[in-house]
């Protein structure tokens, strides 16, 4: 076992975000859609004043699935931000080494209880839109 | 040399006190018996640096005792070992270096700390001296530094305070007036009053009068007149209008660039303004005035004007504003030596109104043109409209809001609808579809509201579902992960928690020319060379950059070589390199060897600025590939700009 992680369902897959990076887990809230945004930005959400910005974990990584439930605020460095994803489904260590994938956003993937877990970077989540990957 | 701007000297004089500071530590950290060579380098670069920076600001016996503790440090420094018996004369000539340094500055040498207010007399009566107030000057100016986000912070706490209040009234408001309980109803009332007074309170904490950025601006303009062989002078008024902390730093470069304009472009040389009856000393005037809750700066010249012919030119196509802030515009029209009146006027426009502001231009042929910014006070609260499409709240400065209108009869231009407004046609459009809202919402209403926008050119017609109310809102950013999303001023949060987008009236505003034939065809435009300066101080990283933008010179920097190749390869306008020798991480001469190595910006001109200019220096230069030499000893602003003249071609 090695470092914990947030595991969360996203477009009916699996994916793992390090615990360090995980502010807080939110209900899925009301949130104002902003005209104008890249498609993986679901909008702007009020969290106790703070006005940030939640992208669509889905969306970003191409996938489809269900209406998000929840919101998992992270950060990285000075960004931070929400990611709407399904469902939380639980915290825990990840086994290493990561299998190396082609997706920018996952540091690499791993099989938990049998189940492929993407391990995402969240640098490469949160830069996404000022780079200019995901519009 | 012998004049420079106070904020400059300040500068030199803060980072000398940081240098001495270090010297001092670090000479104690060798005494105290650590024999770490990088220590002995440190000193080495801080009593440079102290030098470099005294001998460009004109403190000769202050760069006299930092030379003579290089000197002393140069074999210490070759051999990685500083014997003890040295640091003794060393840590003194550090006194007196720093002795030399507050005399120079003016700073906290004894004699300048007296105070110079006059002390209060209220008449010829002689009143016994109050003896309780007599130490106590110095608190009349007593100021705190507060880190900024600190304030922001404090700022976001109130508004939520001041939402919290909204919700608690709109809970039990009503039944407190139903119950007839005067006193719960006079603490809800005291409460609105008190928040409100420390919102208004926090807020001021973020504004900052004009004149902190206004200081070095005479000197700009005197060193670019007579740079040119004019005469002017510049007036300031109103330098004590408060703004918003993040205006005034948006604002300093277009203030910059607008005197430049007026003093390059619109005053006239002396002789061709005598022939045309006026004094031969031009006028160039910055006024700043608070109006409501917008600040008008406005940059004023007595200089030539455009040509009539322009300004019926301009009439016939919407405004001379209109004409003179299109991008090309100032190459696009051949009228000779009056093109220049539009240099980057466009980008003005553009840097003002991501501030959420607006830029009027106004001109008199022969008499003058004037050039008028006009900006929020602050970005913390802005008073909107807030209006509905498609369920979800939108905000709309109510500056630019005109009036609120039913929309009974609309008709088609050019396939385009509109509607006629007191006497005008005004283009209409769905806020849905102007802001690209996906997907589309239900169709609007029959008939529709609309706001009429209006700036002091156009006007445009905005229908949504309803409009609520107008209040003012807590502006907050949409945050860096948006930062690439154009049209929005930033969000408010409304008491049921939702938040509303602030929209940018000037994009709305925009929407009908887009669709219109463009006012001027777009030339190749050639904006001013772009030059890199890199040294590790930062008052001559200052120094170089005044000087070279008051000669139009569009200026980047960077603190070290490493730096320095980061910008060149991010940065493909940089047409030259202005360098310091030594800087720590990597220096002036590893910098020029790695540009001359780089294939892709080998051939990238690059001056090197040495305090020493011995010819083993200049022998490395060369061999390395610098193109030219400043010695800061000898430097002056003509010298400067000769070489980067010279090396940009510009």
């Amino acid at each position: 076992m090695s470092s914990m992680h947030v595991r969360v369902r996203a477009g009916n897959e699996h994916y793992a975000l390090p615990v360090g990076g995980v502010r807080e887990i939110a209900k899925f809230g009301q949130i104002t859609p902003v005209p104008g945004a890249p498609a993986a930005v679901r909008g702007v959400w009020n969290l106790r004043g703070d006005v940030m910005a939640v992208l669509d974990l889905a969306t970003l990584l191409g996938l489809g699935g269900a209406e998000p439930g929840c919101i998992v605020v992270v950060e990285e460095g000075d960004l931070h931000g929400g990611l709407a994803v399904e469902s939380v489904l639980d915290v825990g260590g990840s086994p290493e080494p990561l299998e190396p994938t082609d997706s920018e956003y996952l540091l690499g993937a791993v099989l938990v209880e049998r189940t492929p877990v993407g391990v995402i970077d969240l640098g490469a989540v949160l830069s996404a839109l000022s780079t200019g990957a995901a519009q | 040399m012998n004049e420079l701007d106070p904020e400059t000297l300040a500068i030199a004089r803060e980072e000398a006190t940081e240098c001495l500071e270090r010297i001092e530590r670090n000479l104690l950290a060798l005494e105290g018996g650590s024999d770490d060579p990088d220590l002995i380098d440190a000193l080495f670069r801080d009593a440079h640096s102290v030098k470099g920076a005294a001998s460009m600001v004109g403190w000769t016996q202050v760069s006299l005792i930092a030379h003579g503790i290089e000197d002393g440090l140069e074999g210490p420094r070759d051999e990685g070992r500083l014997p003890k018996e040295q640091i003794d004369p060393l840590l003194k000539a550090t006194d007196e270096l720093r002795r030399a340094v507050d005399k120079a500055g003016g700073g906290a040498g004894e004699e300048a700390a007296v105070p110079l207010s006059p002390t209060v007399d209220s008449g010829a009566d002689a009143q016994p001296a109050r003896s309780t107030e007599t130490p106590t000057h110095k608190d009349e100016q007593r100021h705190m530094r507060v880190d900024s986000g600190k304030v922001d912070r404090m700022l976001d706490a109130v508004g939520e305070a001041v939402l919290h209040r909204r919700r608690l009234e709109h809970i039990v408001g009503e039944r407190v007036l139903i119950a007839g309980d005067d006193a719960a109803e006079e603490e809800l009332d005291q409460g609105e009053r008190l928040l409100d007074e420390l919102q208004d309170a926090v807020i001021e904490m973020r504004t900052l009068p004009l004149s902190t950025v206004t200081a070095h601006f005479p000197r700009a303009v005197r060193d670019l007149a007579s740079a040119e062989g004019k005469e002017v002078d510049l007036t300031i008024s109103g330098a004590d209008t408060q703004l918003d902390r993040v205006i005034l730093e948006g604002i300093t470069d277009p203030i910059v660039h607008l005197l430049r304009n007026a003093v390059a472009h619109g005053i006239e040389s002396p002789d061709e303004r005598e022939q045309s009856g006026k004094p031969r000393r031009g006028t160039v005037e910055l006024r700043a005035e608070q109006r409501g809750g917008t600040v008008a700066i406005q940059i004023v010249d007595d200089g030539r004007g455009v040509s009539a012919e322009l300004l019926e030119r301009a009439n016939e196509l919407g405004s001379l504003t209109d004409m003179l802030t299109t991008a090309g515009f100032s190459t696009a029209v051949e009228v000779g030596d009056l093109a220049g009146r539009g240099v980057g006027l466009d980008s003005v426009k553009s840097h003002v109104e991501t501030l959420g502001g607006s830029v009027e231009v106004r001109s008199e042929p022969g008499r003058g043109m004037e050039v008028s910014l006009l900006l929020p006070v602050t970005l913390a609260l802005l008073k909107v409209l807030l209006c509905e499409r498609g369920g979800q709240p939108f905000g709309l400065p109510v500056a630019s809001v005109r009036e609120v209108i039913t929309v009974n009869e609309a008709a088609s231009l050019g396939g385009q609808p509109c509607l006629e407004h007191r006497g005008e046609t005004v283009i209409l459009g769905d806020l849905a579809a102007m802001v690209g809202a996906s997907p589309p919402p239900p169709p609007l209403p029959q008939p529709p509201p609309a706001i009429i926008l209006a700036s002091a050119t156009r006007a445009v017609a905005v229908a949504c579902d309803r409009v609520l109310d107008d209040r003012e809102l807590v502006v907050k950013g949409l945050g860096p992960l948006l930062a690439n999303v154009a049209g929005y001023l930033g969000a408010g949060i409304l008491e049921d928690g939702r938040v509303a987008l602030i929209l940018d009236p000037n994009r709305l505003l925009e929407m009908p020319s887009r669709a219109a034939p463009a006012v001027a065809p777009q030339a190749e435009k050639r904006a001013a060379p772009k030059v890199l300066v890199v040294d590790d101080q930062f008052s001559v990283r200052q120094l170089q950059r005044s000087i070279l933008e008051a000669a139009g010179y569009r200026v980047e920097t960077a603190r070290h070589g490493r730096e320095a190749l980061e910008k060149i390869a991010a940065d493909p306008d940089l047409e030259m390199v202005l360098t310091d020798v030594q800087m720590p991480e990597m220096d002036g001469f590893e910098l020029l060897g790695a540009i001359r190595q780089d294939p892709e910006h080998g051939a990238l001109p690059v001056a090197i600025i040495t305090s020493k200019g011995s010819d083993e220096d200049k022998r490395r230069g060369a061999a390395e590939g610098a193109d030219a030499y400043i010695v800061k000893k000898e430097f002056n602003q003509q010298a400067l700009l000769e070489t980067v003249g010279r090396l940009v071609g510009g």
